[in-house]
Formats: structure tokens, sequence, C-alpha cells
């Protein structure tokens, strides 16, 4: 393997001696690809494993041929559009009356085609929000954003109980294949105290 | 009658299947010997397909259903595996086994035909050489890293292994040595 490609494919060999069997299935070798070390300007590898023996270090024995594609890019999301604060607070309950997209970005150089939209355990979510799906058939171009869902808050009760994050998964079916991003809710923020501080000596110690 | 040769000079671009098929073509096994396959089908469409018949060119190549065994080299569309022959759009799915056993030296030149309800004939070249050369085989023609046909760059590393079986009297010993010298090395074209 030349030095260049030692970044993105490994090998790891196996000592071992291969009795004559024919219906025996020897490892001699696992090879790992790391498709986030491949550099963008390489779209296509293909090569031959080659085998040598002991008896004969020259000429390998075996070749064993690989290719494949390598596509490059991402199906991007905003984490910003993804993350909800529920709260039974009058005045964010009319602020959230709007219904608020959650889009996706095709950084792909080749068209997509998104043809299912599912949400995982969307039990734990429908209490707190409504969820529409413009289209569950879209195609999104290179360099485009389109809207995924669109997600309205639902105005609680004052009997509102707080609960921890909710966190589960939209699935993206598309014809690259599939795709999944997180969607949270939370109801809580943090609260900074007011502090002071004096410095003693040569350091510095805070007080609340 | 005369007769005369022109040659001509032709050039192509190969273009992916949009099936994400490949042909099974250069596999060198050794008598006696099975080679198998597992044919993942790409439904390229954004509706429904269903694929109503495959067939091989040859008694010897079988067809496989992976569900149940009933090996033949004609199948036709019937309930017991109506599943397995329906793919929604765009799913890739495995849909036979192709098995060949070598029970004599020659080198097979067939394809698998399979059909679908929008009467597409998909026609898969296969070209098997069955040989007597004792030494090291592979059990696989192509080594695989996706069944996709491609990678995408955000996935997480991929490890597939490497068998090899020995087709001959005397043991055969792979050692890695040092660096100048290993036994296995891989040699990339780009």
């Amino acid at each position: 393997m030349t030095p260049e490609h030692r970044d993105y494919i490994t090998i790891r060999y196996k000592h071992l001696q291969i009795s004559p069997d024919i219906h025996r299935l020897n490892q001699i070798a696992d090879i790992t690809i790391h498709p986030n070390l491949i550099p963008d300007n390489i779209e296509h590898i293909h090569g031959y494993v080659e085998v040598y023996t002991s008896m004969n270090n020259e000429k390998p024995i075996l070749k064993i041929p690989f290719d494949e594609r390598i596509l490059h890019g991402s199906l991007d999301f905003k984490k910003e559009e993804t993350h909800f604060f529920i709260s039974n607070n009058e005045l964010n309950n009319k602020q959230n009356e709007l219904c608020q997209p959650i889009r996706v970005f095709n950084r792909y150089n080749t068209p997509i085609s998104v043809y299912n939209i599912t949400i995982n355990n969307f039990e734990l979510l429908s209490k707190y929000i409504q969820v529409k799906i413009p289209s569950s058939f879209f195609y999104l171009y290179p360099d485009q954003w389109n809207e995924l869902l669109c997600i309205t808050l639902l105005k609680q009760s004052l009997s509102f109980v707080p609960f921890n994050n909710i966190q589960t998964i939209i699935d993206v079916y598309t014809n690259l294949s599939y795709f999944n991003f997180p969607i949270r809710l939370y109801n809580g923020f943090l609260n900074v105290r007011k502090f002071f501080f004096l410095k003693e000596k040569n350091n510095i110690v805070f007080y609340s | 009658m005369n007769i005369s040769f022109c040659y001509l000079k032709i050039s192509g671009i190969g273009k992916l299947n949009p099936f994400r098929l490949r042909p099974l073509i250069n596999i060198e096994i050794p008598i006696n010997s099975t080679y198998e396959y597992i044919i993942q089908f790409y439904n390229p469409y954004n509706y429904p397909l269903n694929i109503n018949e495959i067939y091989t060119s040859d008694e010897n190549l079988i067809i496989e259903l992976l569900s149940n065994k009933n090996p033949k080299n004609r199948l036709t569309k019937i309930s017991p595996y109506h599943e397995q022959w329906y793919l929604k759009p765009y799913e890739t799915k495995s849909i036979i086994k192709i098995n060949y056993f070598a029970y004599k030296l020659n080198q097979l030149y067939g394809f698998i035909c399979m059909k679908t309800n929008f009467s597409e004939k998909i026609i898969l070249p296969v070209e098997i050489n069955v040989l007597n050369r004792p030494g090291l085989y592979s059990n696989v023609d192509l080594l695989e890293f996706s069944t996709e046909r491609f990678i995408r760059s955000v996935t997480k590393s991929i490890k597939i292994p490497v068998y090899v079986f020995n087709y001959g009297l005397d043991p055969v010993m792979i050692a890695v040595s040092d660096v100048l010298n290993i036994s296995i090395k891989m040699n990339l074209f780009l």
C-alpha cells in the first residue's frame, strides 16, 4: 500500500498456516476503510489485495480486487432548529403558535430524493408538539435547503409537570441512504446566580 | 468468395447500472468447490417495483431463495416469495443467492436474467473459470465494503475480513515479516 493511502485504509494481518482443505475458510486479514479520512478529490478507489506466501515473496499467489465509489457530502441541518423549549408560561405559549420549520441542506454534488420521513417514539413528543410534514416526497438539489417538518408547540396547561429532556430521532429515507436527525424538547434553563469576587493575594476568590 | 477483415477502433464509457448490479465475471474457482453470491437489487424508482421472474442460462447455475431452500434455475413469482421480490422506492434488498458447483473443468459463459413488472429484462453476465491449479483461492471475486456499491464519506469506518482457502496438497504459510517484505499488500489505483 502506498503511503498516501495509509491514512484511510488499514490492514491487520494474521500470521497463520493454511492447511489444505477446500471447505475451510481461513481469515488472513481485516481491512478497514475510514471514509471520513478520504480526501475530497478521491471519488473512486480500486485495486487489489495481493497475497504472498513465505515461499515466494516476489509474485503474488492471489489477487483479490476491490472497487468502490466514494460519495462526498452530507445532509445537514441547523441544530437550533431541532431544539424546542416547552413551557407553560402564557407569554411563551403565544409566541409558539407559529409553525417552526426543520430544514435540511444537501451538501452532496448529486440530487437527493426524499421519499419518507418518520419520527421514532412520536408518542413521547405528542403531548408537547404537533408535527406537520409538508411533503414526504421531494427532491433536494445540491446546495439547496428544503423544509422537512414544521413543528408547532402545543399550549401547556397550568398543571403542566416539568420533565427531563426528551430526545428522539427523525428518520429521513432517501435514494442515497437513510439519515437521522435528533429532535429535542427541553423545559428548563440554567440559572446563573449573582456573584462577586475578591482578589486575595495572587488568587481570585468567587463568592455567591 | 473474398473474405477480408476490417478493424475499427471503438470506445465507450461505462455507466453505473441503475439497479446497482455488477457483472459476475473473471471468477476463478477450483474444481469441486462452489461459487456463491447474494444478489442485492436496488429499486431506482420513486415507486415500488416487483421482480416477476428470475432465470439463468445454465442448469448448474442455481438460484436459491434466501427464505427457503428450493434451488432451481428458473423461478417465477408466487406467493411464498412475494415479499422477497417486492422493493419499496429506493430500497436495496437481497433477492436471491446464486450458486454454481464446479463439478468439471470448464469455463462457464452464462447469464442471470431478471424480469420486473415494468417489462424490464435485466441481464447479468456470469463468467466462471473452473481450474485444477493447486494454491490459494479467495471465497469472493470482489471485496465489497458496502452493499450499496458506494461509500458515503460521512459513514463510520467499515471493516471487512479477507478469507482464503487452500486447494492443494501442502500447507501454505502466510507470514508477516518486515515492512519491506510483507506477505499481504494492497495496491490502489486512483
